[in-house]
């Protein structure tokens, strides 16, 4: 006999009363784990994506959306594809690669696909001439990553995936997504037809999580021909080649042309950081739920207990146990209630999280240790704290409660 | 501007294939002549394309000894070599490059030509050397000379001499007095008169000036210069590439003149 | 054992006063076998309580063995009642989800006693009751009878000199009021002092002493023994 084996026995003697005082905890750290895993995990995957898209700045038609360009909807809109040598001989400080796209439905075996017309690097070659047409103009100051010495082409067709560029891409080849290859069964050297032309696939790019994984991407003139849009893109990627160029890119890009949107990329993902923002506001507020409802259900429970045992309390006492032993007896009883609520808490927090995380925002999520942690010391503080008075007031029941007729 | 480059030879001239079209074969004539180019290409003769014209016939009026223009209308079959070799299928037009006699583009304008933009595409006979080789790709170093008998520095010679970059680096000589590179000298924020034996420009495509050098400065210094400026050569054991890496330089090496 | 002096205990409960109990002098001494009695409302209880420990007076001293009970601290009271005070309750006041061994235990651990002790001590109580295929019932799957027992058993947990006894046969059928009542006997041959509470008639005049209480006062203090001792 000790106190964990008195406190134990009756908590066990109503297991369903157990569980439905633990229930408002166990919600409570449910979402707030759900909600804090997603939210750290769409923050680190939207600083990847800044990290990895560097200092971009996007040009679009007027009247296209951030939205738009994100889930590739731009059929309707288009920029004279000259925009991009109007970019060029501007010879902006800062400009290191231009990236036009233009993005058109398609199918494949019936399966929608995004047709992608991109431009390959490689046909910048000649245009990087037009650069050094003014001599030492294009500074800028600060920046070490002047690209010096001839510039090779060679880079594999993969690394479209993470520069968001290709160095080759010949007029009859295409690059797919990861997607696209699984439904299709497509592989390197397979043909593929698209709107009445056969392409040979070049390579099947890396899974990103993003739109790009239903891409087919496809020399941009050969789009631009197949779709007979002329010549037109609906974006243009401006890499900078750092952040303090990209800040200046943005009101110099929208004064030489006038009828397109400047956007940068953070921008583009403002919409997901708004929403992590959002996110992390409500984990605060599911603390505050957590802390009050939890809190108070806690509270309520133990209150409700201290009663119902009033004459076992006194009779306790008369046998000889200390006013602190009884404290010690209704916390204990709270604390392991908030043991059950936050570990039951945070597992099935947790497998939300990872069921529900790449599901609506498109992040594989893990466990983070140190906030399980946290989670779970917060529901033992709460449910201790909740119970300090109900069990304070245990101690301080008369003894006298164990005689008949008081 | 006072002179010119040299004009091409004229056996050279005969050398080189006939052209198909009449551009082209004005190009080709220029460039034996010695002469700059101004190529306007257009797709329609519409409003921008005649103001356009109209202020190049005034520019170059006064300039007929040292320059001429030609018209390349975009779309046609016959054009379509001009038009691959300086890559405007897809540029903003009307559009105007100024070509040197040598081939370098000294001046590209899209939609809009101003007088000054004229006169700024006449440059510098070193200027249409660098810039040519700056097209191609080429690293350029420029030996600036206070006098004809200054020595080549060693560096220059050692970094010519480097396997890392003796297949990608020219280099061209001039004088610091020569009045003809005076707007060269300018560019380079040089001062003829504070030119003591030669001083060394590094310039690294597409138009970066990486670094000015003493007769002091080692080929290292030059190298490391560039390899601060971007990457120094592909070579991934390049010292210059770990020593960035390992210390961010900070402080003014010995030799190493201020841009 | 008990010795009080000008107790007075009064409950105050909507602007009145109610004397629960009044005396000028009361001893107790060590081994006597004392019942009180008297009707409901009559201080029984509370002075149990007093004598517990549990219930300080307003006035007045209460000494046990020598020392002002209520002198000491809440923490030495509870020291004292652990140590020498064995309680028996009209409802047993067993702990429900407990079973008979752990209920025997609970004295032990609140006296410190280690795990194996406590459980070697136990079981022998139990058996000493005529409980030993019950140790692992629960007090639901215990006649009242056994419950009883096992409260007895639990009483003696701590080897008490002391038994505060209130109602011990209030609930029981007369086989098992016998055989609590036999357990008295044999604590007080064993030296113990025990003071019962009891509505009880036959229970109470096995007690060598009666107190009579009415209305929180001593009605009538008898003493058999000191009666036969003058008789003889």
């Amino acid at each position: 006999m000790n106190l964990r084996t008195l406190v134990w026995r009756e908590m066990s003697e109503r297991p369903s009363a157990m569980f439905t005082s633990t229930l408002a905890i166990l919600l409570g750290v449910t979402a707030l784990v759900a909600i804090r895993h997603v939210t750290v995990f769409s923050e680190r995957e939207v600083g990847q994506q800044l990290q990895s898209l560097g200092a971009n700045v996007l040009v679009l038609p007027e009247g296209a959306t951030l939205q738009d360009y994100y889930s590739a909807d731009l059929t309707s809109q288009t920029l004279p594809e000259s925009h991009v040598a109007s970019i060029l001989l501007e010879n902006l400080p800062g400009v290191e690669r231009l990236s036009p796209k233009l993005c058109v439905s398609a199918k494949i075996a019936e399966h929608p696909v995004t047709l992608t017309g991109i431009l390959p690097q490689s046909e910048f070659q000649a245009k990087a001439a037009w650069q050094s047409v003014s001599l030492f103009s294009n500074k800028h100051e600060g920046c070490t990553r002047a690209a010096c010495g001839p510039k090779t082409y060679d880079g594999a067709p993969e690394s479209l995936a993470s520069e968001r560029t290709i160095d080759q891409l010949k007029g009859n080849e295409a690059v797919i997504g990861a997607d696209v290859a699984e439904f299709s069964k497509l592989k390197p050297g397979n043909s593929v037809k698209m709107l009445g032309e056969t392409l040979q696939v070049l390579a099947v790019l890396p899974r990103t999580g993003t739109v790009d994984d239903s891409r087919v991407f496809a020399h941009l003139h050969t789009v631009q021909r197949m779709t007979n849009a002329g010549e037109v893109v609906n974006a243009i990627e401006v890499m900078g080649c750092c952040e303090d160029a990209a800040g200046s890119l943005v009101p110099r890009l929208a004064e030489l042309l006038p009828d397109a949107k400047v956007v940068t990329i953070s921008q583009i993902v403002s919409t997901q950081v708004g929403i992590n923002r959002l996110m992390s506001q409500m984990s605060l507020f599911v603390v505050g739920v957590l802390v009050v409802v939890g809190g108070a259900s806690v509270a309520s429970t133990i209150a409700s207990n201290v009663r119902e045992r009033r004459r076992e309390v006194g009779t306790l006492l008369a046998l000889g146990a200390t006013p602190s032993l009884v404290t010690r007896m209704f916390l204990m009883k709270a604390s392991i209630l908030g043991l059950i609520g936050g570990v039951g808490g945070c597992s099935l927090g947790l497998l939300s999280a990872i069921l529900l995380g790449s599901r609506w925002a498109g992040v594989a999520v893990s466990p983070l240790p140190d906030f399980l942690l946290i989670a779970l010391a917060a529901a033992l503080a709460i449910t201790t704290l909740a119970a300090y008075l109900p069990a304070r007031s245990a101690a301080r029941l008369d003894p006298c409660r164990c005689f008949s007729d008081v | 501007m006072a002179s010119l480059c040299s004009p091409v030879n004229a056996q050279q001239a005969a050398a080189v294939r006939p052209a198909a079209s009449a551009a082209e074969a004005t190009l080709e004539k220029a460039a034996a002549e010695g002469k700059y180019t101004f190529l306007v290409f257009y797709k329609t003769n519409d409003s921008a394309t005649q103001a356009m014209t109209t202020v190049l016939k005034e520019g170059l009026s006064t300039r007929a000894e040292i320059a001429t223009n030609a018209y390349v209308q975009v779309g046609q079959p016959g054009e379509k070599t001009l038009v691959d070799r300086f890559d405007v299928s897809r540029a903003p037009m009307p559009m105007t490059i100024a070509v040197a006699p040598n081939g370098a583009i000294t001046g590209m304008f899209a939609q809009k030509l101003t007088p000054e933009g004229i006169e700024n595409s006449f440059v510098t006979p070193t200027m249409t050397k660098c810039m040519k080789s700056l097209q191609e790709g080429k690293l350029v170093l420029v030996s600036v000379r206070s006098t004809e008998k200054a020595m080549t520095p060693v560096s220059l010679k050692e970094f010519q001499a480097d396997p890392h970059f003796k297949d990608r680096v020219v280099s061209y000589s001039m004088l610091a007095a020569d009045s003809a590179e005076g707007k060269f000298m300018k560019q380079m924020q040089l001062e003829a008169g504070a030119v003591k034996g030669t001083t060394t420009v590094l310039l690294a495509p597409p138009g970066v000036l990486v670094g000015k050098f003493d007769e002091l400065a080692t080929k290292d210094d030059i190298a490391g210069a560039l390899a601060k400026a971007g990457k120094c050569c592909d070579d991934p054991n390049c010292k210059h590439h770990q020593q960035q890496q390992a210390a961010p330089r900070t402080a003014t090496r010995p030799g190493l003149l201020r841009r | 054992m008990f010795q009080l002096r000008e107790i007075t205990k009064i409950y105050r409960k909507r602007r009145q006063e109610v004397v629960a109990f009044r005396v000028d002098q009361l001893e107790i001494a060590a081994g006597e076998y004392v019942a009180v009695v008297g009707p409901s409302g009559s201080g029984k209880t509370t002075l149990l309580s007093l004598l517990g420990g549990m219930l300080s007076p307003d006035n007045g001293q209460l000494l046990f063995q020598g020392q002002s009970l209520y002198g000491l601290s809440l923490n030495e009271r509870t020291r004292l009642r652990r140590e020498q005070i064995g309680f028996v309750f009209q409802t047993f006041n067993l702990v429900p989800y407990l079973t008979a061994l752990e209920n025997v235990q609970v004295p032990m651990y609140l006296g410190g006693i280690s795990a194996a002790e406590q459980r070697d001590r136990a079981t022998t109580l139990l058996e000493q009751v005529g409980l030993a295929d019950r140790l692992d019932h629960k007090p639901c799957e215990l006649s009242t009878g056994q419950q009883q027992r096992v409260a007895l058993a639990r009483t003696l947990a701590n080897n008490p000199r002391l038994i505060l006894a209130d109602e011990p046969t209030g609930n029981l059928d007369p086989e098992s009021r016998e055989v609590v009542l036999s357990m008295f006997d044999t604590f007080v041959r064993d030296g113990r002092t025990i003071v019962m509470v009891t509505h009880d008639h036959s229970a109470a005049i096995r007690a060598a002493r009666k107190i009579l209480l009415k209305d929180g006062q001593i009605i009538s203090d008898t003493n058999d023994a000191i009666s036969r001792s003058h008789c003889a």
